[in-house]
């Protein structure tokens, strides 16, 4: 199967992969929510929405990042067909555990749920993800959102800025 | 300085550690100690990690494991970097000292 671009706007592949002010009570119904649109189109199997969220449960993915929480859960790439991301913005806070912990959880804002193939590809994508989370003006920029397309701008913003050291 | 192993551990799925790898690669040769810098996944230590001096992990690390671990959160999250180079820089340079 071909493979879309790997950058990250590109994973994004299309408006249903973006729920803007999602709103949900757990990490759990943020989860279901964004497995099942990649699923609907196609990029994962169906094995790996209950996938995602067994793993979620051992390793969870909680990123206390500067000011905003942010979480990435994701699967083995065996699930994965053609890979993309998923990405919500929450209406109001969501707790997900804290990635390294089995207690602590962290507020989270932003869910980019990843479907990732192996290989550079993936790194590239993880690469951007890290530096996104990192830069509290463009999560500022993507919180605000109401738009597919200002999700889209404020993800590519990242080739701008993809050396990693 | 023998060169120092160090093994950067995420869960299962994708590869967190090799984000954390190049940071602490980058970090150690910019200090002038010799590193050979290894990713696992935490399934691959639930034996231990033998031969290794120091674990940077972004997973929680079984208890069977004794090797000297460093939380790799920091370099995801960007919080707390400057602090765990030290601990890691630390790590590496007291047990070469023993």
């Amino acid at each position: 199967m071909a493979e879309s671009g790997s950058d990250l706007h590109e994973l994004l592949s299309s408006p249903d992969l973006v729920v803007l002010g999602l709103e949900a009570d757990s990490a759990e119904q943020v989860i279901a929510v964004l497995a099942q649109r990649l699923v609907d189109g196609g990029h994962v199997r169906d094995t790996y929405p209950e996938a995602v969220m067994a793993r979620e449960r051992v390793h969870p993915t909680g990123l206390p990042a500067p000011g905003r929480g942010v979480a990435i859960p994701h699967a083995d790439p065996a699930h994965v067909r053609q890979q993309a991301v998923a990405l919500a913005t929450m209406s109001r806070p969501v707790a997900f555990g804290v990635m390294g912990t089995d207690d602590a959880t962290v507020e989270c804002v932003v869910c980019i749920l990843l479907a990732l193939s192996d290989g550079p590809a993936q790194l590239r994508a993880l690469r951007q993800v890290v530096e996104l989370v990192q830069d509290r003006g463009r999560l500022e920029r993507l919180v605000a959102a109401d738009r597919y397309e200002d999700v889209v701008e404020v993800l590519s913003g990242t080739d701008l800025q993809t050396g990693v050291s | 300085m023998k060169t120092k192993r160090v093994l950067i551990i995420c869960g299962t799925g994708i590869a967190t550690s090799t984000v954390v790898a190049d940071k602490v690669r980058t970090h150690l040769e910019r200090k002038g100690i010799p590193v050979q810098v290894e990713q696992t996944k935490v399934s691959e230590v639930l034996r231990g990690a033998e031969g290794y001096d120091l674990i940077v992990s972004t997973t929680q690390v079984p208890s069977s494991v004794t090797t000297p671990v460093v939380q790799g959160l920091p370099f995801l999250t960007g919080v707390g970097v400057e602090q765990a180079l030290g601990d890691i820089e630390r790590a590496l340079t007291e047990r070469s000292e023993q």
